[in-house]
């Protein structure tokens, strides 16, 4: 694994705004940077993170199904009662996930250490499964990159056969907050992908969402009924939300399904260590009110069962806090998980985002920052295979 | 409470992915409405309900156009609210506190009342 410095593409911002991405620049700071990108190995692909991403992908799996089961866990993650049987009956069902992106520490040597799943709502989906890719057609061609580069991305295509495969046809709802330009350009690329599998579509805000009384149900604005909806709008939110009380009772069905919502909670790292101890993809975590907790010493990162984007997420070596971001999270209590600092390449600190789409690990998306901690103004660069 | 723990439970695993030759890259990445669309705060703010239709079969989705599409104004699209910065908590709330469905319609026979989602939303970024 390197970083490799390389010009940038002239008319990048031309081809961006042409396929639609805006959020690029973030508050006059680059998201998008083509100006270095990151080269593996193939062998560090597929043994470095393809492999451990299909492991870490079952793992959960074998985990949400002990916690769901189990009410101990659940109150554990903090999951409100209220919506347990929602939980319980989408997993008794299968209710199918369309995606999900596992953050990874891997710096090319040891094993990839998973540092948290996004399991709900993960954003970065169209650059990586589609800026991306542009750049290296347009890189190889420009001669930027060896032409021999290649990229592990193949995520566009898995979303199209997984909306064949999840929707069967079915008419599809995309709904979040589309008053974020970020998340308004991933529900129009999802949306996008769904209609390339054959699939009718409404895509509409999230509070434009209405609630029929008659019958009992979820309708949009033309008062037809959601059957199948696609929601960036994580579900924790959603069971606080004045509507939350009407999910169980309403015949939609959701993408990301509510049992992932006990997967996109940070609870699950130290039940994942508790479950798979010393498993080479984790590092040792804990409940913060768990006297365990001080078998990680006086170095560890602490992080709240709810966040995002590394909000409220501290990093603490030798009893200190080395650094820590702001933020609205924490309330529900904090996990602490063995610091494993992530590679250090010239003074920038990668995290591998490992997509799966439909549970096949299928592509991959680097964040980097000057910060150990990835926040919301991490920049997003390229990688290629060599 | 809870129900006992089914037998199923813990026992899922991946869907097993159908034999073939081993993909790491795209073969071909082509959108379809992006970019011909205006995509931002903007557009989704006067069109919260878009509604595409499947091309006929047979139909190169390259060549299609988002014509296919509808669209209607509305005055519930976008959020963007800047809600309290202070820390909250997702589940310390009983639905007293929940804010209020906004607005009501009547089509007809029944009634439907919309704004039940998103009031939690402001002020978080919702994609991780």
């Amino acid at each position: 694994m390197r970083r490799i410095t390389c010009l940038e593409r002239a008319d990048w911002r031309e081809t961006a705004a042409q396929c639609g991405f805006v959020f690029h620049t973030n508050g006059g700071e680059r998201y998008w940077d083509e100006r270095a990108y990151y080269a593996f190995t193939l062998d560090e692909i597929e043994r470095g993170i393809e492999t451990p991403t299909g492991e870490i992908d079952a793992m959960c799996l074998e985990l949400a199904g002990r916690v769901i089961g189990d009410e101990r866990h659940l109150q554990r993650l903090k999951v409100p009662q209220a919506f347990w049987d929602l939980i319980r009956a989408s997993w008794q069902r299968d209710d199918r996930s369309l995606y999900g992106r596992l953050d990874l520490k891997f710096d090319g040597h040891g094993p990839a250490k998973l540092l948290e799943y996004n399991a709900d709502t993960p954003t970065s989906i169209f650059e990586a499964a589609v800026f991306q890719w542009t750049w290296l057609e347009q890189a190889i061609e420009r001669r930027i990159i060896p032409v021999r580069a290649d990229q592990f991305n193949s995520i566009h295509e898995r979303l199209i056969e997984a909306w064949k495969e999840i929707a069967a046809g079915r008419h599809v709802h995309l709904t979040g907050t589309t008053g974020n330009e970020e998340d308004a350009g991933t529900l129009a690329y999802l949306e996008d992908t769904a209609r390339q599998a054959g699939l009718s579509t409404t895509l509409l805000d999230i509070e434009a969402i209405g609630w029929r009384d008659e019958a009992g149900g979820f309708v949009d604005l033309d008062n037809s009924d959601i059957a199948l909806a696609f929601k960036l709008y994580p579900w924790e939110w959603m069971f606080h939300d004045a509507f939350g009380a009407k999910l169980d009772g309403a015949p939609t069905r959701w993408i990301e399904p509510p049992w992932k919502a006990v997967l996109s909670n940070k609870g699950i790292l130290p039940l994942l260590w508790e479950m798979f101890p010393n498993h080479p993809n984790l590092l040792p975590a804990f409940f913060e009110d768990d006297p365990r907790v001080a078998e990680l010493g006086s170095s560890y990162v602490r992080k709240p069962l709810l966040s995002r984007e590394g909000a409220n997420v501290t990093l603490v070596s030798g009893g200190m806090p080395l650094d820590e971001h702001a933020g609205p999270y924490g309330a529900e209590g904090f996990v602490r998980q063995a610091l494993s600092p992530l590679p250090n390449f010239s003074g920038f600190y990668p995290v591998i985002g490992s997509w799966l789409v439909n549970h096949e690990p299928c592509g991959l998306s680097i964040r980097e920052d000057e910060s150990a901690i990835t926040g919301n103004g991490s920049r997003f660069l390229p990688h290629a295979i060599l | 409470m809870a129900d006992k723990p089914s037998k199923e439970f813990g026992k899922r695993r991946p869907v097993q992915p159908t034999p073939r030759a081993p993909a790491k890259r795209s073969g071909h990445v082509a959108l379809l409405v992006m970019g011909t669309l205006a995509v931002g705060t903007t557009a989704y703010t006067l069109m919260p309900r878009q509604t595409c239709e499947p091309s006929p079969p047979g139909t190169d989705p390259a060549v299609q156009t988002s014509t296919a599409c509808s669209s209607r104004s509305s005055s519930s699209g976008g959020s963007g609210g800047s809600g309290s910065s202070s820390r909250s908590s997702f589940f310390s709330s009983d639905s007293s506190s929940h804010s209020s469905s906004g607005t009501s319609s009547d089509s007809g026979h029944s009634s439907v009342s919309r704004g039940g989602f998103g009031s939690f939303g402001h002020g978080f970024s919702g994609g991780g």
